[in-house]
């Protein structure tokens, strides 16, 4: 039992079992040496309680939960082409819409160059050819670029976000980490200058209270305290 | 209503960001109590606790209840502890102004019924411990105070250090043993020199 270091150690922080405890108890109970061994072994473990952690402010900023993002779905590319298209062609129509209701209440600018005299009747015909001109090259070139973008998206189902986007995603919480992690630092720094300003006057006060008490002398300490 | 570590774990793994925020809450004074005796300085500390979570945060879907979430997160900052002792070529840090400077008093909280010489004597107890500390090779150090100061059982120092059982309660006793010399020797000549200065005052 005198060299059964494990035996004493696990008795000593009384983490052994019953059978264990009994036969060191019955050792010590005739070995001044073990006896001793334990008693100084236990009273340096009272002395490491004495180790004091100091105080300090949290330095974790608790994570607060980020917008929701936009629900990706399945969705098929020919559905995305069918979409734009007929995002575009609402738009020319309201676009009509509008100009078919306000047009008409508009004050017509009447410009009539000296060497032709074109009646003004005969303008809003013009302007009107002029504008479904427009259109149909506006309709063509966005059909176009439609096709375009249709043919570059897979065949298949498109599911979940573009890989480039979750790489930025990936991105910018590593940013977000780096953002956070400097935040904290700076805000423990002031917390733990904050927080040891305090106690040391907290404590200056009490000492300052106990010496004038001792002294017999009446307590002054400055307004607020 | 409290919920277990496993519990907090499973709901922040799930995407609960509160949870995460729970189990911060619950292990980062131990976490940084752990780091600042090991490192011996707030600053230092601090640092480890921040990547500590950091690192528990990132690496939660990885995390399979394999062990303890503490014995885990305990891990993770022994290894940024050891990773800074080795990065920054040194021993662990151990502040200890010369003498007792009554303002640093203001670094214990006192209780209220503590006197200013209970206060100025368990300061000096704090700094002998911590020097003693600072002295033992890292395994031993590092037993005690997972045995010590976190109330771990042998066998789960064990498998956290990835060591044979025996092995732990070696470690405890040589380290035990070596501080009790150091502390005795420490306390004997502290207590021969204020005999010898309130004999010279005399």
């Amino acid at each position: 039992m005198c060299d059964d270091r494990e035996k004493l150690i696990a008795y000593v922080y009384d983490d052994c079992d019953d059978a264990e405890r009994r036969d060191v108890d019955a050792h010590l109970a005739s070995c001044d040496a073990c006896r001793s061994e334990v008693g100084g072994l236990r009273r340096v473990r009272q002395d490491l309680l004495a180790w004091d952690v100091p105080e300090h402010g949290s330095v974790w900023r608790p994570f607060v939960p980020a917008r929701v993002a936009f629900a990706w779905r399945d969705v098929p590319a020919w559905a995305l082409a069918a979409a734009a298209s007929l995002l575009l062609l609402a738009g020319a129509s309201g676009g009509l819409v509008t100009y078919a209701l306000v047009a008409p209440q508009q004050e017509r600018v009447v410009v009539v160059p000296p060497a032709d005299p074109t009646p003004v009747r005969e303008f809003p015909a013009e302007l009107s050819g002029l504008e479904d001109r427009l259109l149909a090259a506006l309709r063509a070139e966005m059909e176009e670029r439609l096709q375009t973008v249709a043919a570059d998206l897979p065949q298949s189902r498109v599911s979940g976000p573009p890989a480039d986007l979750t790489d930025q995603l990936s991105a910018l919480r590593a940013a977000q980490f780096d953002y956070l992690r400097a935040v904290n630092a700076d805000i423990r720094t002031l917390s733990s200058r904050t927080a040891h300003l305090e106690q040391r006057e907290q404590t200056t006060n009490m000492m300052l209270t106990s010496l004038f008490t001792q002294r017999g002398q009446p307590v002054m300490l400055p307004v607020g305290q | 209503m409290t919920r277990t570590d496993e519990e907090l774990v499973a709901r922040a793994t799930a995407g609960d960001l509160d949870s995460f925020n729970q189990l911060v809450a619950r292990w980062e004074r131990p976490i940084y109590a752990l780091a600042y005796r090991t490192l011996g300085r707030e600053e230092d500390a601090r640092d480890v606790v921040q990547e500590a979570f950091l690192r528990a945060y990132r690496g939660l879907a990885g995390f399979k209840g394999q062990a303890k979430f503490s014995s885990w997160l305990y891990r993770i900052a022994l290894n940024l502890c050891r990773d800074w002792i080795r990065r920054e070529r040194r021993a662990p840090v151990v502040q200890v102004p010369e003498g007792t400077d009554p303002i640093d008093l203001a670094d214990l909280q006192a209780s209220p019924a503590e006197s200013v010489e209970d206060l100025v004597a368990r300061r000096e107890m704090s700094q002998a411990v911590a020097r003693a500390m600072a002295d033992l090779p890292e395994e031993q150090r590092t037993a005690i105070l997972l045995k010590e100061y976190h109330g771990l059982t042998f066998q789960e120092i064990a498998d956290m250090l990835e060591c044979p059982l025996s092995t732990v309660k070696t470690r405890l006793y040589q380290g035990l043993s070596v501080l009790r010399r150091r502390l005795e020797r420490q306390q004997s000549e502290a207590a021969s020199l204020r005999r010898a200065t309130w004999e010279s005052s005399s």
